[in-house]
């Protein structure tokens, strides 16, 4: 195990080195840079072009002007020596603030959705495979493909339509107006509370109609397997038939997937976050990466990257937790 | 639990010729009688059959073109159809409207002039299109003769048919993910069996380059690689290209479960067993792994094949995917996705419900294949 | 050599005044007849926000008096905490008078407003508005005193005088005098490290401007050359000349003149800048007048930037803000203001009908959702005012001249071409469709307020005559394929041409096309990120082009830089002649040489820029125009397009109307932003 950990961990540094690569340069793809979206946007505010001179002084002031692989050097050797992240252009704030800025709200409504996704599907999939074909099982069905049936941002616009009409929920974000910059308090908890719901619904339906649909999925295929039907005759307890071993192993699919929930837990339904509003990093990300601010949006890939990779490594190491087959392979090579 | 139970004698003769049909049908007769009693699913697959004929002929089948635009109806409600008019049977017909405008807001306002009935005609000539791609036509299946009007779903803010327009866009939605998934789902098979049946180094090998690829977040990638490619593709040609260029980079989350499965299945017995009496890598995979797992991969591709119509549509929400004048239900939802529409002009979500029922359906689908696929039912 | 001054084109240029001091007790009644006619003139009921240059002048016009000052109740607090010096002490002797538009404000309150996602940086500047040396009055067209109270060019146009208001304070309580404006031309403009490329404006007759400096509110700019134009950089928001931005003992601590070279770079790799040049820049933002990012910068504006998180900005009074009321009361009288980020334009249209917000700028709150925010007036507590925009057309298509490409080359460069796609279009249906009718079907030309403008212009192949326009096309040889759906080239090919869309495809994009199709074209849209556009514009790959102007068409605006109608500037919203810019640009080294009509064009308009008769000019400026209107270089399709304005109905002395401009000082510039309230309960 030991072994196992260390092993994986040098591939770990090995992929995040590749993906620094992809970050900066996938980024810098399209054509421009900050300073060119910047003057578009100072064109479209002002209706005012700038000379060559002032562009070119603008590019020297953000190191602009110099070429992709010095500037690549210059970013990953403060990451790697300095811890440090580079600025933003846009916000001119570092990116490491920036995130820590936006992470924990991210992630806390990440988690109360994933928890709220798991609490409902992981049952509900196990009551439908066991129940298969009954009405319940339709009606799960029929919710659960409805659920990921539904374009998100439609989803939300019209709940939020609806939340403003009908329930004097104000639109977007987390907090009405009021409480924005209000301090702590039993009505800005409230006003909190009022405005969780459509963000929770909206990424949690297709969350939890997927996995339904996978664990029902993956349930029934081990229902049908001979050692179910062996213990089964042996006349061993239905429940504890159903959780000893088949519904473990579906679970396996879950988990091996589940190392990737983590940059999306980081990262957050970025459409939805921004259709809602919300100030989560996804909205952040794509707002960089429109806006070409390199720093921003690399090392944001850069970290949920490195999120990833890590997930993947938790995930490998909890499916060979979970699964007996597999720790005793790995054991034996 | 379904099918005949074998422990139970055979009661009548008839019962008895239908087990002995049953103990030789094929798998894939097998896979039908059981498929032909999920009724969703075949409601389903009889659903999707008819949008992928009704949207291949939607030149045919909608009253006019898909850019057929009409400056006096602007963003007109969808008209009621109706039979009676003045207490009698006339057949299908429509009112026509008359237009007003609310002098202070200025909101269009369209009312249904009872005393103006027009007859929905049949296989009507108006607007010319080419049939299939190719065949010059003006022949519509129903329509009617300017300058009276047919908008069954009301009309955009260019005054242009959004019965016709969901039709044709659905040309696009309901083909544009299926070469992608076909590509990611072949890669994600055959690279996931390898990488779990050989296992060892090449194993090691395939893991790290999936733990690459999965770690770049999609957005950079597809906005990196839509402006790379050549500026003077079409709309239509860089979404094709990006959707490929991205099913080469998805085949990831496939290959990993397909391993994970793998990795379980190939110490059992009658792999083991297959190996031992000289079954070639190849075989053991097709014949014994692959089966057994194969009600997963059902449920995977059915939920990617929608997931991609999904996925259109998001992009199209962000900017990314298709454009205008391209029509596709991403492309249609994304002037549709603000608060006049659904507050004044809710018809133009219509292709919403579009996408729901696709989706639902590949949905249904997918579920009877899958029960169907299952050997031990 | 001539040609070469000719190509040294000054962004902003000349603007003939003649000299004038601000005369007379009020301003907005200053400036000889002359001066008055060669400009824009509005004649709209929205300037009428009367001020008084000195409380002398107030007296001599009213009879009243101001003799003592008060305050914010937030800044008393303050002040008997012993936090801040009394009112007396912040504001100057002989503070500047606001006459309030309704009512003497209340203090107190947040006023709310928001930014997109794409990031607008600027509509904060709504409320908080510009200050400038000098301010455009309320006739949207003349100047008027602000941070000066007087100025004045020498009969040579050499020199031009500025006299600064006495006794104003930086939002520190440090005071601003000449120091901060020699720091500005002596450690910036003239430190080869900062400015190592002056910009060409300030260097006219080839020759950097000096600058002397007389005492502590007098200096000087002086020129080699006569150079009237300087004394549009005055007023203007961010274009130009802005030295009045950096206050000396703020920018001094980051600067090697001032702390010695070592303690500048060691100061810069301490806050993560390479270089120091770097740090100041950060610091100093210096493009324009904006506040972007730095909550320690002195301003000189009502509200200075207190705090700026990723989705939050908020700006707060500036207790040192030198403007008073008539009754004596400092302004402004806000507390201050908060700007949320809202990434959705859909969700910001939510915000507005919700009433969320104190008010919102055009692009924010577009014409299509006019009719949704008035039905919702009453519920959302606010109301939606048009306010023209100036511009001569919304959005103007462009046909590149001088594309590389045999076959269409010469097709695109006959002006009748142009004349057959402005035909065949359907402005009526276009404004009817985009701009719910409230536009004016037009050719691109100068707005009609201006002196430069004859109705002719507007109206030249404005209307739709699509017989006219097939036969145009006949006679340039674009014959009708067999089934008379497409037009053909003379190569045989059917003609078929990419129109770029800029980022998006719009409505207006779609509908044209389809009008186009009528006449046999076929030509499809592409949008392309604004990057892709300048590189396709520098590599001369656009076919057309179709997109907004961003562009006011004021009489100043023309003279300053006459964009669409000169190929000056080889970019991506004016592809029309490429080549012919890119041979401007360079002084006849690159490119294509333009044909003699572009070339008189320019030539006019250099003339306009030096000439000091008004009637000469506004000959010259004409027929540039009327070459426009012969030519079509770029086609328009509606304009004087108004911009909803959706305002709360608490905030107060917010004018009805106003011009929807940026140019014109933030808006609301001539509107005295800090004279708005917020009505308190």
């Amino acid at each position: 195990m030991g072994q196992l950990i260390l092993r994986r961990t040098l591939y770990m540094i090995v992929s995040l080195w590749a993906i620094s690569i992809v970050a900066f340069v996938v980024i810098q793809l399209p054509p421009g840079d900050f300073v060119d979206t910047m003057i578009l946007r100072i064109v479209q505010e002002t209706g005012e072009h700038m000379e060559e001179e002032e562009v070119a002084n603008l590019k020297r002031l953000y190191g602009l002007d110099k070429p992709m692989v010095p500037r690549y050097f210059s970013w990953i050797g403060k990451i790697v020596l300095r811890g440090d992240f580079g600025r933003s252009f846009a916000f001119n704030k570092p990116t490491a603030e920036l995130l820590a800025e936006r992470v924990p709200l991210t992630m806390f409504i990440s988690f109360l959705t994933l928890l709220i996704t798991y609490v409902i599907a992981v049952p509900i999939g196990i009551y439908s495979a066991t129940h298969q074909y009954s009405w319940a099982d339709h009606l799960f069905s029929g919710v659960g493909f409805m659920g990921l049936a539904t374009p998100n941002f439609a989803l939300a616009l019209v709940l939020m339509w609806l939340g403003f009409r009908y329930f004097d929920i104000s639109i977007g974000g987390l907090f009405s107006t009021e409480y924005r910059l209000a301090p702590w308090s039993w009505g800005k908890l409230w006003d909190g509370m009022k405005h969780l719901p459509v963000p929770l619904l909206v990424i949690g339906t297709a969350g939890t109609a997927g996995l339904i649909r996978v664990m029902r999925g993956t349930l029934l295929d081990e229902l049908g397997k001979q050692y179910v039907i062996t213990a089964r005759a042996k006349g061993v307890d239905e429940r504890r038939l159903l959780f000893r071993y088949p519904v473990r192993i579906a679970i396996n699919p879950l988990i091996s997937t589940v190392g990737w929930l983590l940059p999306a837990i980081v990262s957050g339904e970025a459409i939805t976050a921004i259709v809602l509003n919300l100030p989560t990093t996804g909205p952040m990300l794509l707002q960089a990466l429109l806006f070409q601010d390199t720093f921003l949006a690399g090392s944001t890939v850069l970290f949920l990257g490195g999120l990833t990779v890590f997930g993947t490594f938790l995930s490998d190491l909890a499916l060979v937790w979970v699964d007996p087959r597999i720790r005793f392979e790995r054991a034996q090579a | 639990m379904s099918g005949p139970d074998p422990a139970l004698p055979p009661a009548a003769a008839a019962e008895a010729a239908a087990d002995e049909r049953y103990y030789v049908a094929s798998q894939w007769q097998l896979m039908w009688r059981k498929f032909r009693r999920h009724h969703m699913a075949l409601a389903g697959g009889a659903v999707l059959l008819f949008l992928y004929l009704a949207t291949g002929v939607a030149g045919f089948l909608s009253p006019y073109e898909k850019a057929t635009r009409d400056a006096d109806y602007l963003l007109a409600p969808p008209q009621r159809v109706r039979l009676v008019h003045d207490g009698r049977l006339i057949g299908p017909f429509v009112y026509s409207l008359e237009r007003t405008r609310d002098p202070e807001t200025l909101q269009r306002i369209y009312t249904e002039n009872t005393g103006d009935p027009h007859r929905i005609r049949f296989l009507v000539r108006t607007d010319p299109y080419k049939l299939l791609g190719f065949i010059r036509t003006d022949l519509h299946l129903f329509g009617v003769h300017p300058p009276a009007t047919l908008y069954l779903f009301g009309t955009d803010e260019l005054g242009r048919d959004m019965f016709s327009r969901v039709l044709y866009a659905g040309r696009v939605s309901l083909s544009v993910g299926l070469l992608g998934v076909t590509i990611s789902f072949l890669l994600g098979v055959v690279i996931g069996g390898i990488s779990g049946y050989v296992g060892g180094a090449v194993d090691t090998v395939i893991q790290r380059i999936i733990e690459f690829l999965i770690s770049i977040p999609t957005l950079p990638l597809w906005m990196g690689l839509t402006a790379a490619l050549p500026p003077k593709w079409p709309a239509l040609r860089v979404y094709f290209g990006i959707t490929i260029i991205l099913s080469i980079l998805g085949w990831t989350g496939l290959a990993r479960v397909v391993r994970g499965k793998l990795l379980e299945l190939r110490g059992g017995d009658f792999v083991v067993a297959a190996r031992v009496s000289g079954a070639t890598a190849g075989t053991v995979i097709r014949r014994h792994l692959l089966p057994s797992f194969l009600s997963y991969l059902i449920v995977h591709l059915t939920l990617a094949v929608p997931n991609m119509i999904l996925g259109e549509t998001a992009l199209s929400f962000i900017g990314l995917g298709l454009k205008a004048p391209v029509v596709s239900w991403g492309v249609l939802l994304t002037s549709a996705q603000n608060f006049r529409t659904v507050a004044l002009s809710p018809w133009l979500l219509i292709p919403v419900l579009f996408v729901v029922v696709t989706v639902m359906t590949f949905m249904f689908l997918g579920d009877g294949l899958r029960d169907a696929a299952d050997p031990y039912k | 050599m001539r040609l070469h001054r000719l190509f040294a084109v000054p962004l902003v240029a000349a603007l003939l005044v003649p000299a004038l001091a601000f005369a007379g007790s009020e301003a907005e009644e200053g400036g000889d007849a002359a001066a008055a006619m060669e400009r824009t003139s509005f004649d709209h009921e929205w300037n009428d926000i009367r001020f008084y240059n000195h409380i002398a002048d107030y007296t001599a016009a009213t009879g009243n008096t101001i003799t003592s000052f008060s305050e914010a109740p937030m800044l008393a607090e303050m002040v008997a905490a012993g936090d801040l010096p009394p009112v007396e002490d912040r504001l100057p002797a002989d503070p500047y008078v606001v006459v309030p538009y309704q009512e003497i404000g209340q203090y107190g309150g947040y006023a709310f407003m928001g930014r997109d996602g794409t990031g607008h940086w600027g509509e904060a500047h709504l409320l908080i508005g510009i200050e400038q040396l000098n301010r455009i009055a309320g006739d949207l067209s003349t100047q008027s005193p602000n941070v000066a109270t007087s100025y004045e060019l020498s009969a040579d146009a050499k020199v031009l005088t500025v006299t600064l208001r006495e006794g104003i304070n930086w939002s520190t309580g440090e005071p601003f005098t000449t120091e901060d404006i020699k720091f500005w031309y002596e450690d910036i403009i003239l430190n080869e490290e900062l400015t190592p490329n002056p910009a060409k404006f300030l260097q006219p007759g080839g020759e950097l401007m000096k600058m002397n400096f007389l005492d502590d509110q007098t200096f000087q700019f002086s020129f080699a050359v006569a150079n009237p134009v300087a004394v549009e950089w005055l007023p203007h928001p961010n274009r130009g000349v802005t030295p009045i931005k950096q206050a000396k003992h703020y920018f001094s601590q980051f600067h090697p003149t001032y702390v010695g070279a070592d303690k500048a770079e060691a100061l810069a790799k301490e806050a993560g800048f390479e270089n120091w040049v770097q740090h100041f820049g950060d610091k100093n933002n210096s493009w324009s007048e904006l506040p972007k990012f730095n909550t320690d910068r002195p301003m000189l504006t009502a509200y200075r930037l207190a705090e700026l998180g990723t989705d939050l900005a908020r700006w707060e009074r500036n207790p040192y803000y030198w403007k008073i009321d008539v009754e004596g009361n400092q302004l402004p009288y806000m507390d201050g203001i908060n700007v949320e980020l809202v990434q959705d334009l859909q969700v910001f249209a939510g915000k507005i009908i919700a009433g969320e917000f104190t008010v919102s700028i055009g692009w924010y709150a577009p014409l299509s959702d006019y009719p949704l925010m008035k039905q919702n007036e009453e519920s959302g507590d606010y109301t939606v005012e048009l306010w023209p925009s100036l511009e001569g057309s919304a959005t103007l298509f462009q046909v590149n001249r001088t594309i590389d490409d045999p076959v269409l080359a010469p097709i695109f460069a006959d002006s009748r071409f142009s004349h057959a796609l402005s035909l065949s279009l359907d402005r009526d249906e276009i404004n009817e469709v985009v701009f719910q009718g409230l536009g004016t079907p037009r050719q691109h030309t100068l707005i009609k307020e201006s002196i430069y403008f004859e109705p002719h212009f507007a109206e030249a192949y404005a209307v739709r005559d699509v017989e006219r326009a097939n036969q145009i096309l006949d006679e340039l040889g674009l014959t009708w394929d067999a089934n008379r759906e497409w037009r053909l080239l003379p190569d045989g090919n059917r003609f078929s041409v990419v129109m770029d869309t800029g980022a998006a495809v719009l409505p207006i994009h779609e509908l044209a096309v389809e009008q186009w199709k009528e006449i046999g074209m076929e030509v499809t849209m592409k949008s392309f990120s604004y990057q892709q556009s300048e590189e396709r514009s520098k590599t001369n790959q656009m076919q057309m082009y179709g997109g907004s102007a961003g562009f006011n068409a004021r009489s100043e605006a023309f003279v300053a830089s006459p964009l669409f109608f000169l190929p000056q500037r080889q970019g991506w919203e004016n592809p029309w002649g490429n080549q012919w810019a890119l041979w401007y640009v360079t002084g006849g080294e690159g490119g294509i040489e333009p044909p003699d009509e572009v070339k008189r064009n320019i030539e006019r308009w250099e003339q306009m820029t030096a000439t000091m008769d008004v009637d000469e000019k506004v000959r010259l400026g004409k027929e540039i125009l009327a070459s426009q209107a012969d030519n079509l270089w770029v086609i328009g399709t509606v304009g004087e397009v108004p911009l909803p304005m959706p305002r709360s109905n608490k905030l107060r002395n917010f004018p009805e109307r106003g011009g929807h401009d940026w140019s014109i000082g933030s808006w609301t510039g001539p509107q005295h932003p800090s004279q708005f309230y917020l009505v308190q309960e």
